[in-house]
């Protein structure tokens, strides 16, 4: 299939960044990770909780990769408590990333809250790598959502908007793209966020008839595509499975009146 | 180190060691081949195949439980032809043991699935899924009533007279000995112990079942001391050959389920957090029959 491969990580650093937590982990075979993918991680717990759990890359370079978490449930609870040194289980790179721009697109990127960490691995992806300029949106609660896009302010046009104006416009990040989308000069949209704003999205993009990919989450146990059990509604009463036809998939192929 | 001391033998069915996947949790094995070799297995169970594809059910198909998990994948797969043309051409070449996990609707079903599997160059075995609602019968499991996997059983061995075939229990069923002794007399190999358990988990702050069909099976540690027990009551009475599954993920678990036992053991939801697990299970049974000085099949059932 592709290179994925079963590793164990070291733990480079585990901390705060804005109103995430921030993990960089060494590989000790490096392994071609795009934006979009994620990988699998598990700890030395013992079996509680039982499942690795899934992060989509922050970032990705020669042999270290990095993840942003907030702490939700009994597996980030475990992480969060990981220090430099430990050793995790990664499992990865895992599904279908963003595809890159062609070359007369104008890469345009929209992350709300934790969906900010795969927008953000394609802007840098694309900035250091490919060259590329893209437009970036990013929506927050607080201004301390967004402290982790700071490398890329001073690298491409960045728009973000915050629920309380801590920082940028005050309000929700698809009222900026909306007001601008009919100036965006031959566009691709990628974007990842809760699923209200890509369902806001997707009704956006479908009026303006753009080209769009979309970064989706579901609930995983395996992330390889062995149990079946991150099933998306798509066309003609069947379904997608996240971890390998996504995350990143065309919108256009959800049954979204069944998506819950 | 002869490779001998892990042989495995089921009724008609040899194998290399007694280390398989179980059936569901690693597809139709190419996305397993990226972790391992999967000649190496002793052998290796694909996801369920019926008749006709099936997409399977609505989600939310899986919940994590404590030490455990609740599935309710609905037996989606692509069917019985699709798996034959894109699937078993890449099992024959990665040299697996193959084993083709059945299940459908009706006996007739079954029969034909049989049929269709008979000639098929590079499967090993069969392993037949009684956990299936009889849609006929109201929709108790076929594995629930020993006449109706007895018929089953039947059917399948004369539809294929020289396939082995392995018969994977429920142990939701009133009277799981009964239903043990009719499929072993109607000509199965060995039984497989046990398939999951049914449970239910709730969304508390929503009100209403995690799942989208309610109920799931449970898998994982949480049922190891069942199915251990299966194995452990089903050995004494007689019955066998045995395949233990149910909560394995150690090679320490696998032995457990040997000296209870069973002569061969399934990994599954221990392959969906490690897919490596399989054949460290092989390398660490291994080791132990060397330490013990013995042939694997010699310490089966030697629980003292």
């Amino acid at each position: 299939m592709n290179q994925r491969k079963l590793q164990k990580a070291t733990v480079v650093s585990n901390g705060p960044m804005g109103s995430f937590h921030h993990l960089v982990l060494n590989l000790p075979e490096p392994a071609r990770c795009h934006p979009g993918q994620f990988a699998m991680l598990q700890g030395p717990w013992s079996g509680v909780p039982l499942w690795p759990r899934a992060f989509s890359f922050f970032d990705a370079w020669a042999s270290s990769v990095s993840f942003l978490y907030k702490i939700v449930g009994p597996g980030t609870q475990r992480l969060g408590s990981v220090r430099p040194g430990e050793v995790l289980q990664c499992n990865g790179p895992l599904g279908r990333g963003f595809g890159l721009p062609e070359r007369d697109e104008t890469p345009v990127l929209i992350s709300g809250g934790s969906g900010v960490a795969p927008i953000h691995c394609l802007a840098m992806t694309l900035i250091r790598d490919h060259q590329r300029t893209p437009l970036v949106f990013c929506g927050g609660k607080t201004q301390k959502d967004l402290s982790c896009l700071a490398p890329l302010f001073d690298r491409c046009e960045t728009v973000v908007t915050t629920d309380d104006g801590s920082s940028g416009i005050k309000g929700v990040i698809t009222e900026p793209f909306e007001a601008r989308v009919s100036s965006f000069s031959n566009p691709k949209i990628y974007a990842c966020g809760p699923v209200p704003m890509l369902r806001k999205l997707h009704s956006v993009v479908v009026q303006h008839r753009l080209r769009c990919e979309m970064a989706f989450e579901t609930t995983m146990a395996c992330g390889m595509g062995f149990c079946m059990g991150c099933a998306l509604p798509a066309m003609q009463n069947d379904y997608l499975y996240l971890c390998q036809d996504g995350p990143v998939l065309d919108p256009s192929l959800l049954d979204w009146s069944r998506f819950a | 180190m002869s490779a001998s001391v892990l042989d495995v033998r089921l009724g008609r069915l040899q194998l290399s060691n007694p280390v398989m996947n179980a059936s569901g949790t690693a597809g139709y094995g190419e996305g397993l081949s990226d972790y391992g070799d999967l000649s190496l297995l002793g052998a290796f169970v694909t996801k369920g195949i019926s008749l006709t594809p099936r997409p399977g059910n609505p989600p939310p198909r899986i919940v994590e439980t404590p030490s455990g998990m609740l599935n309710s994948i609905g037996l989606a797969n692509i069917g019985a032809e699709a798996f034959i043309s894109e699937k078993l051409p890449y099992l024959r070449k990665a040299k697996a043991r193959t084993i083709v996990n059945i299940y459908g609707s009706t006996v007739e079903d079954y029969e034909t699935l049989a049929s269709r599997f008979e000639n098929q160059q590079g499967i090993a075995a069969l392993e037949v899924n009684i956990s299936c609602p009889n849609v006929r019968a109201g929709g108790m499991l076929f594995g629930q009533d020993p006449e109706s996997a007895s018929i089953i059983t039947s059917r399948v061995r004369s539809a294929a007279p020289e396939m082995p075939i392995l018969v994977k229990l429920t142990p939701e069923a009133p009277d799981l000995y009964a239903v043990a002794e009719s499929v072993l007399g109607a000509g199965a190999d060995a039984i497989c112990l046990v398939n999951t358990f049914k449970g239910l988990a709730i969304d508390l702050k929503a009100r209403r079942p995690v799942l989208a069909e309610t109920y799931g099976g449970l898998s994982g540690p949480a049922i190891r001391p069942l199915a251990l027990r299966y194995v452990h009551e089903m050995h004494r009475h007689g019955f066998g050959p045995i395949v233990g599954v149910g909560g394995i993920s150690s090679w320490e678990h696998a032995a457990e389920f040997v000296l209870a036992g069973a002569s061969a053991v399934q990994i599954g939801t221990g392959i969906l957090s490690n897919p490596r697990c399989p054949w460290d299970i092989r390398d660490g049974l291994s080791r132990w029959a060397s330490d013990l000085g013995q042939d694997i099949a010699a310490v089966v059932g030697s629980l003292s």
